[in-house]
């Protein structure tokens, strides 16, 4: 029995090798791999491959067309989605859930308007194959969606029925920005509300806007545009109502008002308010230098200051110098300087900064107007701050209308400087030996210029490029923007970066559907 | 039998509506008598105050602080006087720091009447205190009131002394003198300059208004600009 036991244990176990020698050839019905085929998502020769991996910002369109090969292209069914970077599970009640992607198109084509919340994504293009089940995806990891407020552009001051808004304006022209694109009501649309008050100006300050209406001043988070403080948080102790202007440079941020300059150094510890009036028998005017220094080679022993201002009491240029308590007074003039820095013969209708950190200043005075040419930026202070030799002081005498001109800008990256009376708008530049203004917009019936506007120094190559003027229809209630691509140093239209980089063949272009702008500044 | 109760009952609520009726009110039926009170702000509800001439301006000469008497009683239809003294085995004051009225009258209808001491700052005061015992005592009219409330004492000084944390506020103010110490604080009204709790910013803003008080000190006073006790011309 025993042996029957082991010779049917043996039997059992030389039939198991027989059945793991058989080929069992089946019934099935197999494709071969190139018949079944791969899906393939490539980006080769997709001209903005990379716009999903550039920082967006909240209104632009994005659009993308990957390349798809598979041999059933019947069969396929596509899909965007995002999910935020990193990804991880939140509680949901007492379970840990991975929220829901969004989904940001079911076309194979990506046409998209960025409205996710602002923040580091990933997304994902998922091509199906609905019939055979197989499936591919693309993935880009850490975009980035900027914060409301911190995109670079142009930031517009409107009035609409009499309370203030700021639009955002971005052009081709200035490459920095990206494109074109306009967002009307870009505070209001953010904040529900417009600023009470008609608009005074607006500038850029470390990291914040500052907005002034006639009712009263803001700081504005570059987040969203959130009021940070209004004019009584601005200050230790807060001074009549009264701004003037304001700028940052050289890590502090530069205010005047009601005559008196006011600092706040952001590379200190602050409490992000502004001194009391520094000290001094002044008068300041509505001038802040843009560049008063540099790092880059500076001369030795330049003026080195940190802000400089007009002082209309003395009619002379005060420089204040890093942390102090009060201005201080340039070196005496020597006789043989071609301008006196120190007192000027009349109070300037208008100063600006113009060409490398040169100032203008617009003066009246023996009956003919005139340009006056100084220089404080990285120059040393020997009693002689002309700014350009013996053509320091020009006469403006062939400018048309400068006398009753209300607006004027520059732009450090050139020597020409524009200006406008309420129906024209000009341009002079001192280095060409021109005598007369060329004339650059003329309003027709019913429009009024209110404002003017050049590109900033930044952003090559067309920095200083841009030349903006501010149109307002009495009839229609409508502003418009009337765009040109200047010289910089003739101050005159040409079309050289426009085409080359915009694909721009128009100049001016001019844009609609604008508010009454009263100022604007530039976010770089 | 229930007569009886009915009448009872009756009576026992007649009894408590009567009882209802009688007036709680408390009154003062003693001979009247006035209490003094120093503003809360001061003596923060204590007979005694302690003050500073220090954290004020330069120009500020005397403090005038009023002090509120309460008749303890009915007001009448004519006025009443109460009288004060001036405890002299209290006092260390003389005559030129301090006035204050011998007698105070409340007008008629009145309960309450508010009176002036005026606390003055003389030089000596830099480098003393002084105190004001003022008691209320009897007159005509009034009694004197409750002993907590039947004085007050007065204490101040205008003494400086370097602030342990000078070596910080070198950077906003400069080297120590006690008049430019004196000056900053007056111009300030700031008692202490906290660098831990007060951001550069802060600090170098008082440091801009004190600039600015001393030029217009200096040039309201061109022949005699600030000094120190040293001779030293001030500077910030």
């Amino acid at each position: 029995m025993k042996d029957l036991i082991k010779y049917l244990f043996l039997f059992m176990a030389l039939s198991t090798f027989f059945f793991a020698c058989y080929d069992d050839k089946g019934n099935y019905d197999y494709l071969t791999s190139e018949e079944v085929g791969d899906i393939k998502i490539d980006t080769i020769g997709v001209e903005n491959r990379y716009i999903l991996l550039t920082t967006l910002n909240i209104g632009d369109r994005v659009t993308l067309d990957l390349n798809v090969t598979y041999i059933y292209p019947e069969n396929l069914k596509y899909y965007w989605i995002a999910y935020p970077y990193p990804y991880g599970a939140v509680q949901q009640g007492n379970a840990m859930v991975y929220p829901p992607a969004d989904t940001l198109g079911k076309e194979k084509k990506l046409d998209w308007t960025v409205n996710l919340t602002p923040g580091w994504w990933t997304y994902n293009f998922v091509v199906e194959d609905t019939v055979r089940g197989l499936k591919s995806s693309y993935r880009f990891q850490y975009g980035t969606i900027a914060q409301p407020g911190a995109r670079s552009g142009v930031y517009i001051l409107s009035e609409y029925d009499g309370q203030t808004d700021i639009d955002l304006y971005t052009s081709s022209l200035c490459l920095i920005f990206g494109g074109d694109s306009f967002t009307p009501h870009y505070y209001s649309s953010l904040q529900g509300t417009m600023l009470p008050g008609k608009p005074l100006f607006i500038g850029f300050g470390q990291d914040y806007y500052y907005v002034f209406t006639e009712e009263n001043g803001y700081r504005l988070n570059t987040s969203g545009l959130t009021l940070m403080d209004d004019f009584s948080g601005m200050f230790y102790d807060v001074p009549s109502y009264r701004p003037q202007a304001v700028r940052y440079i050289n890590s502090g941020e530069f205010l005047i008002n009601n005559g008196k300059l006011h600092v706040l150094y952001t590379n200190r510890a602050n409490d992000r308010k502004f001194s009391a009036p520094i000290a001094g028998n002044y008068q300041a005017g509505n001038y802040l230098s843009q560049m008063t220094r540099t790092s880059y080679s500076p001369v030795a022993d330049a003026i080195n200051a940190d802000q400089i201002i007009f002082d209309e009491q003395n009619l002379a240029f005060r420089p204040y110098f890093s942390a102090a308590t009060s201005l201080s007074q340039f070196k005496s003039t020597l006789p043989d300087a071609f301008v006196n820095a120190n007192h000027f013969p009349a109070k300037p209708t208008a100063i600006f900064s113009s060409n490398g950190g040169q100032t203008y200043s617009i003066l009246q005075h023996g009956g003919k107007p005139y340009l006056y040419i100084t220089n404080f930026y990285n120059v040393v202070d020997d009693g002689d701050l002309s700014g350009n030799g013996i053509n320091s002081i020009i006469d403006l005498s062939g400018c048309a209308d400068i006398g009753q001109a209300k607006y004027f800008c520059s732009s450090t990256a050139g020597s020409a400087f524009f200006y406008a009376t309420d129906k024209t708008a000009y341009s002079f530049t001192p280095s060409s030996g021109q005598t007369d203004a060329v004339t650059i917009y003329e309003c027709e019936t019913n429009e009024e210029i209110t404002c003017l506007q050049q590109m900033i120094s930044g952003g090559f190559p067309t920095q200083g490029a841009v030349f903006w003027v501010a149109v307002w229809n009495n009839v229609t209630q409508e502003g418009k923007l009337v765009e040109y691509e200047i010289d910089p140093y003739s101050g005159t239209p040409r079309s050289q970066w426009g085409p080359m980089f915009g694909g721009i063949t128009q100049n001016p272009r001019i844009f609609t559907g604008f508010g009454k702008i009263k100022s604007m500044t530039i976010k770089s | 039998m229930k007569t009886v109760k009915i009448i009872a009952l009756l009576s026992f609520t007649s009894l408590i509506a009567t009882t209802s009726c009688e007036n709680n009110g408390f009154y003062y039926r003693d001979t009247p008598r006035v209490r003094i009170e120093a503003p809360y702000e001061w003596a923060l509800g204590t007979d005694s105050l302690e003050f500073s001439f220090v954290t004020l301006p330069l120009d500020v000469a005397e403090k005038e602080i009023f002090v509120s008497l309460f008749i303890m009683g009915n007001a009448t239809d004519h006025d009443r006087n109460a009288n004060l003294e001036i405890v002299a085995g209290k006092t260390t004051a003389t005559a030129e720091h301090y006035e204050c009225p011998a007698q105070v009258t409340i007008p008629a209808g009145s309960i309450k009447t508010d009176f002036p001491v005026i606390l003055k700052r003389t030089n000596d005061l830099q480098e003393k205190t002084v105190r004001l015992y003022i008691h209320v005592i009897e007159s005509e009219s009034f009694k004197a009131g409750v002993t907590e409330q039947d004085h007050l004492l007065f204490k101040w000084n205008d003494i400086l002394s370097r602030p342990n944390n000078w070596n910080d506020l070198t950077e906003f103010f400069g080297d120590f003198s006690l008049e430019k110490y004196r000056f900053i604080l007056s111009v300030t009204g700031v008692s202490k300059f906290d660098t831990a709790a007060m951001s550069w910013a802060e600090l170098n803003n008082y440091r801009i208004k004190v600039k600015t008080a001393l030029d217009e000190y200096n040039a309201s006073h061109p022949n005699n600009p600030l000094k120190d006790e040293n001779g030293q011309l001030i500077e910030f």
